[in-house]
């Protein structure tokens, strides 16, 4: 932040010596003096340039613990799913100040004239577009994090359980649950805890 | 502090999206008691407009909502899914669509250029495609309604 103001000072000191060593050489000053003149020039292009390298490259305070890929997608992940819960909690928002505004009589309680209804529902469409907007982005961000941690790799689908008994839809006589899921008392099945 | 599986940050993804689903619902049965009190105290000129808008907008947003949902349930659990569907249906049903058939039919009393009403129509009929079409991508995850791995989680 500091940097600016410190390059832009060094700049114009810059111009000013660069013009005063002009002037100096025009003026015919002795050999010594031009020379030292130029040497303090080249001095401070020098200075300026490593200015503007610092100025170009950012300077990333050091860390002690780098994220992996892996932790990044799921920060990534993470943050499309607070930002969905964060848009709407915007929405809950907007519909009760649509609510508000309508009054629990629907009598508009603050009456407000015709020209404040329609820039009420001028800000509320806004709103509308906006959060369309970032649905969008969202949903690119989505598609790109999932395209890049290849995602369903390793996402084990549960594996589909099929039952083996036979009648195993007819339910418990007792209890009501499918005989393949009752684990009651009376369950003549037992044996089907396992399929 | 346990990392997240895929699995686990699907559900979350999907129940963010339900959430945002059930806020737009909340969102869109506000905006058509605004839209009928508006219509009472006689503003129909900038209503009409304003439906357009809003219809066209919610349209898109459901489309979205349902492109997201539709490519998380590849990813996540099936008893898990359902049992989020179950609790997002419980309180949607049918209103978002009802809703906006209202907000339709009181955009008539509107002055909208024939073309607008076309349109607006035709938004309707996709929005009307779009929630049947998530309808019957959960209906292939119904085989598991009576699962007791899906009892339980949905509480």
């Amino acid at each position: 932040m500091f940097l600016f103001p410190k390059f832009y000072e060094m700049k114009k000191l810059h111009l000013g010596i660069h013009l005063f060593g002009l002037t100096a050489v025009n003026k015919g000053l002795g050999q010594m003096t031009r020379k030292r003149i130029l040497i303090h020039i080249l001095d401070y292009k020098k200075l300026v340039k490593e200015e503007s390298k610092k100025m170009s490259m950012p300077t990333i305070p050091p860390e002690p613990h780098r994220p992996d890929l892996g932790e990044v997608m799921i920060d990534l992940l993470e943050s499309i799913a607070l930002e969905e819960i964060a848009l709407s909690h915007i929405m809950n928002a907007e519909a009760e100040k649509i609510q508000a505004f309508v009054g629990e009589c629907l009598d508009f309680p603050t009456n407000p004239s015709n020209h404040e209804i329609v820039k009420f529902n001028k800000g509320v469409n806004r709103l509308l577009e906006t959060i369309v907007m970032k649905e969008w982005l969202l949903l690119k961000k989505l598609e790109n994090v999932i395209d890049i941690c290849d995602f369903g790799n390793h996402c084990p689908k549960p594996p589909k359980v099929k039952c083996k008994c036979t009648h195993c839809c007819i339910a418990c006589l007792v209890c009501g649950v499918p005989k393949c899921q009752c684990r009651c008392k009376h369950s003549k099945n037992k044996k089907h805890d396992d399929c | 502090m346990d990392e997240k599986t895929p699995e686990e940050l699907a559900h979350e993804l999907l129940s963010s999206a339900f959430t945002f689903e059930k806020a737009l619902v909340h969102y869109v049965r506000s905006f058509c008691t605004l839209i009928e009190c508006e219509l009472d105290s006689g503003n129909e000129e900038s209503i009409g407009k304003t439906i357009a808008t809003l219809i066209k907008q919610i349209n898109e947003l459901q489309y979205l909502i349902s492109r997201k949902i539709l490519m998380l349930s590849e990813y996540s659990n099936e008893y898990e899914f359902h049992s989020l569907y179950l609790d997002y249906k419980e309180y949607e049903n049918g209103v978002l669509l009802e809703t906006i058939e209202q907000i339709y039919s009181l955009s008539k009393k509107c002055c909208l250029s024939d073309f607008i009403r076309v349109q607006l129509r035709d938004d309707v009929l996709k929005l009307g495609g779009t929630l049947k079409e998530q309808q019957k991508m959960v209906q292939s995850y119904k085989v598991h309604k009576n699962d007791l791995q899906t009892i339980w989680r949905a509480f």
